[in-house]
């Protein structure tokens, strides 16, 4: 397996969906190959990252009230009984 | 799974939604907005259009809260609501053609190997994340995915689609929501990669 077909094959790799044979012959590459394992090891990183930097920014947008629109979505409940 | 408590609270304030008690109205919307915009904004550009389609989002919400059946939590069920509406809204706005992903996806070699050799990094996303900095470049990088593969990593990643819901949200095959996942957290690998390699630091 070459850096380039491990790396296409990464996140199936991760979800546990490619055969067995294939699976064996990404981890023998992974063990020998550094680049690959820092390849690896920040895809995972990306994706946490991203999960916790949205996270937050929905638990700092809880906080917010923003009347106008509060006020705005209650006229609008007239407007959904009336059709 | 929600606890026997939060299905109580749902359960008596749906109740008294479907009664057309107005302060329970006005509760649904103060419990879900700052969320609601939150969930828009993640997937629009510009705030007015974040706020209309939380709007059209309630609006729907009032309409099907009738047939709620309670299956789902009801906050689960908003964020659905909200995510469609905010596609929905994509879809309309982009008539321009997807901005290519490939100059953010990894080279390779003839021969295989890496054109550039991937370096680890020198970070702990949990401990990177407290900083309001690196969740600011964070977003500043989803942002700058192509909207088809930044709405599949949203939809997965963060908003908790499979990728059979996520296919049928996008109106796309499920294959295609495979490779548009993997090559948009590429894309994000990328982006990020000069800010957290071990050179760098
Ligand atoms: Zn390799």
């Amino acid at each position: 397996m070459t850096c380039k077909e491990l790396v296409a094959f990464l996140n199936d790799y991760r979800e546990q969906r490619l055969p067995a044979d294939v699976a064996a012959d990404l981890e023998k590459h992974l063990d020998l190959c550094p680049p690959c394992r820092a390849y690896l090891r920040s895809y995972e990183e990306t994706i946490k990252l991203g999960r916790d930097a949205i996270a937050t920014a929905d638990d700092e947008a809880c906080r917010e009230m923003p009347e106008h629109l509060v006020e705005a979505i209650l006229r609008l409940r007239g407007s959904a009984r009336e059709d | 799974m929600q606890t026997s408590a939060e299905a109580t609270h749902d359960g008596v304030l749906v109740d008294r939604l479907k009664a057309g008690d107005a302060d329970a109205y006005e509760t649904l919307v103060r419990d879900h907005i700052g969320r609601m915009l939150a969930v828009a904004r993640r997937y629009l550009r510009s705030d007015e259009d974040a706020q209309d389609v939380v709007q059209e989002a309630f609006l729907a919400v009032f309409r099907g809260i009738d047939g709620f059946a309670g299956h789902a939590r009801l906050s689960t069920w908003m964020h659905r609501i909200v995510v469609n509406a905010a596609l929905m809204r994509i879809r309309k706005r982009s008539y321009t053609a997807e901005k290519p992903i490939d100059d953010l996806l990894p080279t390779f070699l003839d021969d295989g190997h890496h054109a550039i050799e991937p370096q680890a990094w020198n970070v702990d996303a949990a401990q990177a994340i407290e900083s309001a900095e690196t969740r600011e470049l964070v977003r500043d990088a989803i942002d700058q995915l192509p909207d088809g593969h930044r709405t599949v990593l949203l939809l997965r990643d963060i908003d908790g689609f499979d990728t059979g819901e996520t296919a049928a949200a996008l109106g796309i095959s499920e294959n295609a929501a495979k490779i548009r996942l993997h090559r948009a957290r590429q894309a994000l690998r990328q982006i990020l990669d000069p800010h957290f390699s071990e050179e760098q630091s």
